[in-house]
Parts: C-alpha cells; sequence; structure tokens
C-alpha cells in the first residue's frame, strides 16, 4: 500500500483542511484545483484513494471519474460533493466511484471509507 | 497435482521443460502459489476479471509443477508486490508459445490448453481468491446496510420529534440512502456473481420519482415538500418474510426492501448454496467444538493452521485467527449454557410453537442450524443462524494501534414480540456496559465499536461469545422487564448460568 491520496476539489481552505487532516493520520497527500491536474497526477503516480469534487464545474466532473478508472482501475474514487441529487449520485456510483459522501462529511467517515477503498485497491492487486 | 503460482521463483527450475509440461497436459488444476519460502493462497477469482494470464514452471519439494502467473492488464508496474515480472520458465501467454520447446505442441494447441485452464478456474465458483472478494463485497454489504439503517432510524427521530424537517435535509438523509442501496445492489452481484437488473432499475425508478418530488416541493416552497411521500418511497419494508414468493427482485416497492432483499440474497448466496461442495472440495472445514453450532470455516489465509489434507473436520486447536479464537474462548467459558431446557411457561410455549407455524422459514432455521466463520489471522466474520435468531459478527484486531472494530448484529426470536425486545434489550443493555454504540429496533441489535486496540477488541470478542450464548433461548424466559434486569445484573457480575443448569455441553 502506497498509503498515497489525490485529493481533487476547488474549495482551497477545504482543499487544505483536508490535506491535514488525512495527513495527520498517515497518508501522503497531493492536491489538485482541477481536472487537467488531477489527470496529470494519475498519470504520474499510482493513488490508493482520488476523493473528487465530480459535479464542480473545474474538476471536470464523471468525465474526469471515467479517466481515472480507465487509466488506472485499480485506483479508487470516492466522491465527496455539495450536490445532493439521487440521481447525480447513481450516475456516479454507475461511473464506478466507489463511495458518494456528501459535505460536509465528517473526517471519521471519511477516513473510514478511504482504509475500506484501500483494502479494496489492495485485495484487487 | 497442484497447479503453483510461483511468487518469483521461477528459476528454481531442476526439473526439463518437458517434464513441466506433462504435469500440464496431465491437467493439474488445483491451485496454491509458492515460493519456496511461504504458501500463499492464490487469487483465483482475479481470473475472472484480470486480463493476462502468465505461465512457467518450478519445482517444490521435487514435484515437477506447472506454474501460472496472473495480473492485471492495467498493472503495469508488475515488479512490484513480489511478483516477478519476467524470469526464465515465466513468462506471458504468447511469449510462453514462443518460448517454451514443448514437444509435440504447437501454439495453437498451448493456447488450447490454457483456454480449458481458464474456463475451468472460471467454472469453478467457489476458489479461495474469489471467495476473498466475494467476503468483501459481503461486508461492504453489511456495512451499507448498517449505515443505511442507521439514517433510517435518524431520519424517522427527526420526522417524530419535529413532525418536518427542512428539504435540505431531507434531501441529503434520501441521497445517503439511496447510495447505501446502490452499494448493497453492487455488492450482491459480486457475492451473488450474477447481475441483478430488476433492482438497478427499481431502485433508479424510485430515485427518480423522489427527485420530482422533491423538485417540485422546493420550485413551490420548502414546506410543501410531503415528506410521507419521500419516507413512503424509502422507509416501509414490505419484503418481511424470505419464504414468501413475493421476496424477490420485482417485490421490492422501496429502497428499504431493497436493502432487505440485498442482505438476505447475499446471505443466502454466501454461505447457504453448495455447502457440501464447499467442503468437498476443501473451502469450508466443519469445526468440531463443545458448544451445539454446526460451524462452517473458510480461511481467508492464515486464519487456520495445521489442516490435514482431504479432511473436512478440524478442531479449535487448528484456529489460528486470534479473533476467531477469543471468541471461541468466550462461547466455551464455563457456565455458559449453550444446550439444555429454558425454563418457561404454559403462554411461552404456545407462543413459541404458533410463531414457528406463522414463518414458513423457520422450520429450516432450527437449532443447531448451520454457522459460518470466514477468517484470516487477525480477522473475523461469523454469522450464526442459531435456534429462530439470526447474528452477525464482523471484527479485525489489526495490529496497527487503534484501528481495529467490531459490528455486531442480532435479530429474531420464538417468543411473543414483546419477550424478544425484552432479549434484544438485554443484549443492547450488555453491550452498552461493554462500550458499543448501540441502535435498538424491537427485536434488532445493531451494535458497533470502532477504532479500537487489539486487545479491546478481543476482550469484547470473549465477552460476544459469552453473550451469545447466554442469550440463546433467553427470549422464552423474558415475562418481565424485571427479568431483564436480573439478567443483565448476572451476565456483568460474570454469572453466566442463569438458570443453574449444566455448562456446554
Amino acid at each position: 500500500m502506497s498509503n498515497r491520496i489525490l485529493l481533487v476539489d476547488t474549495e482551497g481552505e477545504l482543499l487544505e483542511a483536508l490535506k491535514r487532516g488525512i495527513e495527520a493520520v498517515g497518508f501522503h497527500v497531493e492536491v489538485a484545483g482541477d481536472g487537467g491536474k488531477a489527470l496529470e497526477l494519475v498519470e504520474l503516480v499510482s493513488f490508493d484513494v482520488v476523493i473528487l469534487e465530480a459535479w464542480a464545474p473545474e474538476t471536470g466532473g464523471l468525465e474526469t471519474l471515467a479517466r481515472i478508472k480507465q487509466s488506472r482501475p485499480e485506483t479508487e474514487v470516492i466522491i465527496l460533493t455539495v450536490c445532493e441529487s439521487a440521481d447525480k449520485a447513481l450516475e456516479g456510483m454507475n461511473g464506478g466511484a466507489f463511495d458518494y459522501l456528501l459535505k460536509p462529511c465528517d473526517s471519521e467517515t471519511l477516513l473510514e471509507r478511504i482504509h475500506r477503498a484501500q483494502e479494496k485497491k489492495e485485495m484487487g492487486e | 497435482m497442484p497447479v503453483c503460482v510461483t511468487a518469483g521463483d521461477g528459476d528454481e527450475r531442476p526439473f526439463s521443460d518437458e517434464e513441466a509440461w506433462k504435469a500440464f497436459q496431465r491437467g493439474a488444476l488445483s491451485v496454491s502459489r509458492e515460493s519456496g519460502h511461504r504458501q500463499i493462497a492464490l487469487d483465483r477469482g482475479s481470473v475472472c476479471r484480470k486480463q493476462f494470464l502468465f505461465v512457467g514452471w518450478a519445482c517444490t519439494q521435487n514435484t515437477p509443477i506447472l506454474l501460472f502467473q496472473i495480473r492485471s492488464e492495467a498493472k503495469k508496474d508488475t515488479g512490484k508486490r513480489g511478483l516477478c515480472p519476467y524470469s526464465p520458465g515465466l513468462c506471458p501467454v504468447e511469449g510462453a508459445a514462443r518460448r517454451l520447446a514443448v514437444p509435440g505442441e504447437s501454439k495453437k494447441g498451448l493456447s488450447k490448453l490454457l483456454g480449458r485452464l481458464l474456463e475451468k478456474l472460471k467454472a469453478d465458483p467457489l476458489n479461495d481468491g474469489d471467495l476473498q472478494e466475494r467476503y468483501f463485497a459481503f461486508k461492504e454489504l453489511s456495512s451499507a446496510n448498517d449505515v443505511a439503517l442507521r439514517d433510517l432510524v435518524g431520519l424517522e427521530g427527526s420526522l417524530s420529534e419535529a413532525q418536518s424537517l427542512p428539504g435540505c435535509d431531507l434531501h441529503a438523509r434520501a441521497t445517503e440512502f439511496t447510495v447505501q442501496a446502490f452499494k448493497s445492489i453492487r455488492n450482491l452481484e459480486t457475492v451473488a456473481h450474477r447481475p441483478y437488473p430488476d433492482l438497478r432499475e427499481t431502485l433508479t425508478s424510485l430515485t427518480r420519482r423522489m427527485e420530482k418530488i422533491l423538485l417540485e416541493g422546493s420550485a413551490a416552497d420548502e414546506r410543501d415538500i410531503p415528506v410521507e411521500r419521500i419516507v413512503g418511497l424509502l422507509a416501509p419494508l414490505n419484503l418481511t418474510n424470505p419464504g414468501h414468493r413475493s421476496f424477490r427482485p420485482a417485490g421490492c416497492r422501496t429502497v428499504h426492501d431493497i436493502l432487505r432483499f440485498c442482505q438476505e440474497e447475499s446471505i443466502n448466496s454466501m454461505f447457504s448454496r453448495n455447502d457440501a461442495d464447499a467442503v468437498r472440495k476443501g473451502r469450508f472445514f466443519q469445526l468440531g467444538i463443545s458448544v451445539p453450532l454446526r460451524i462452517f470455516v473458510a480461511d481467508l489465509g492464515g486464519g487456520l493452521e495445521g489442516i490435514e489434507k482431504k479432511r473436512p473436520e478440524i478442531d479449535t486447536r487448528n484456529v489460528a485467527s486470534v479473533p476467531f479464537r477469543a471468541l471461541i474462548e468466550g462461547m466455551t467459558t464455563e457456565g455458559v449454557r449453550w444446550a439444555g431446557h429454558v425454563p418457561m411457561g404454559i403462554k411461552s410455549m404456545v407462543s413459541v410453537f404458533a410463531n414457528t407455524l406463522y414463518d414458513p422459514v423457520k422450520h429450516e432455521r432450527n437449532l443447531g442450524a448451520r454457522s459460518y466463520a470466514v477468517v484470516s489471522g487477525h480477522y473475523l466474520n461469523f454469522s450464526s443462524r442459531l435456534g429462530y435468531h439470526f447474528s452477525t459478527l464482523d471484527a479485525s484486531c489489526g495490529r496497527k494501534t487503534n484501528r481495529g472494530y467490531i459490528s455486531f448484529r442480532f435479530k429474531g426470536g420464538a417468543a411473543s414480540p414483546e419477550k424478544r425486545f425484552r432479549r434484544a434489550e438485554f443484549i443492547a443493555r450488555i453491550l452498552r456496559a461493554h462500550d458499543f454504540w448501540v441502535n435498538q429496533q424491537e427485536d434488532l441489535v445493531n451494535a458497533n465499536l470502532k477504532r479500537s486496540s487489539e486487545q479491546d477488541i478481543l476482550d469484547r470478542l470473549v465477552m460476544l461469545g459469552r453473550l451469545m450464548g447466554c442469550a440463546r433461548q433467553l427470549d422464552v424466559a423474558m415475562d418481565s422487564p424485571q427479568r431483564v434486569n436480573h439478567f443483565v445484573d448476572l451476565f456483568l457480575q460474570g454469572q453466566y448460568n442463569f438458570f443453574g443448569l449444566s455448562s456446554p455441553s
């Protein structure tokens, strides 16, 4: 397990807060403010988990999710979003997301899901 | 003859290509993975979903053994995790056809044989790696159910307290509930090895209806959102009897129905079917233990030791799984009474009898029905259908600090609803006294303990083993609320022989 996480979101403050929280439990965290940067990083680095705000236009949404899964099928993607639509949630899950969490999400839940996603990835290796 | 997969010792090759090839032609198919230093269960399930099959050969213990190695198409960095990307006698399928000097065999012949091997592996639904993958899905499904039920309790609680809920809050909760249902379906498909298009369709349809109602509500006024219509699509449970013909995907009318169906179907798929086949193939072992449970154990790796080949029975000395050993210690604690008569009045007897008749499934869930433990060195999942109740326990006691958890669920009983409720209350109070987060709804108890040290987890598993024994037939003895207090006090004082009867037999 590489313990590498990629955060993809446009909200700078949130990114920093999440980064600190996740790093505090021993992960290496990279951040990307848009979909293009995220995909560049995914090509370069094998992340365990990508945490993606799939409904902000800058992040590229489900297109980014699809390209991550295409490029790195073993990497699990957790959508962390403000979008409350159940329709959209199912779209994201059908697109291959491991989980779909709504903001604000408590750190305990997020970390638990990261660990589960890691467990799944590890099993597939 | 076993087919082995090497973890990189392809150089160890005192047998000729021809000998190895003959072994392959003889149809060696039983799979283990051996590096010469350690034996690892091969992820055979991966054969179904991974793209590349690598073949080669090596030897172990003077036996010529054909090797093959499976790798993901996407996994380009194959040098990782101890898998040798290329070595003499261990090379990609097409490369093997080119490289191997196989007497009398053409490339086409080789491909054909490899195809047959792959087909046989795919056709075997209970291989080791497959079990691991299915078990992960089963765990995820159970977890999604737990989260969904917790959401449902929260939603109903908020509604009953406030009689209304802000539209955005309702929307978020409905979405979270829907996501858990989707996860349940997806994981059920992995567990059962087949798609459930009807379930997916029903969920999509329910979601669309829900979104439409929410959209109309928010367009008008948030206060006008017909909460009861939304809750009506989510919460009612129509599929209550797994034995009834309506208990099928087409019978699901709410999201709760979907969750319930997935839970029951996953248990059936995971355990009840193909037991004999699983035992025959050596995937499950029947555990000899001094409690009246028929426990079948499957090992995901490191959970059992000293297994005699071709012998389907094991005893507790073969259990290496740390959490399972703790649970067994609790179950076999002196004084914990698993078997024997529980004092009950005439009314209780009538109630038990009537209740058993009412539920056509209960005769199948008779005393001593099968229980299943899936274990690894530090992991345990224990599902028990004992008597007229069902319990599941999922626990991990990883050595990493405070990463251990226990999830426990208990439901059912043969006595009247209020007695079953009292027994559930007894269980809930014991669990709370041991720091579990507990939710009780009628005779259903959901309990969790998270982020605990290894020792804390093991202590509680010992306690749970005792609790499972003590609670087994306690519902019929729960004549009054005072009995709950009495039994809770006894248990917490370490007196497990509630009726002064015999210890485990």
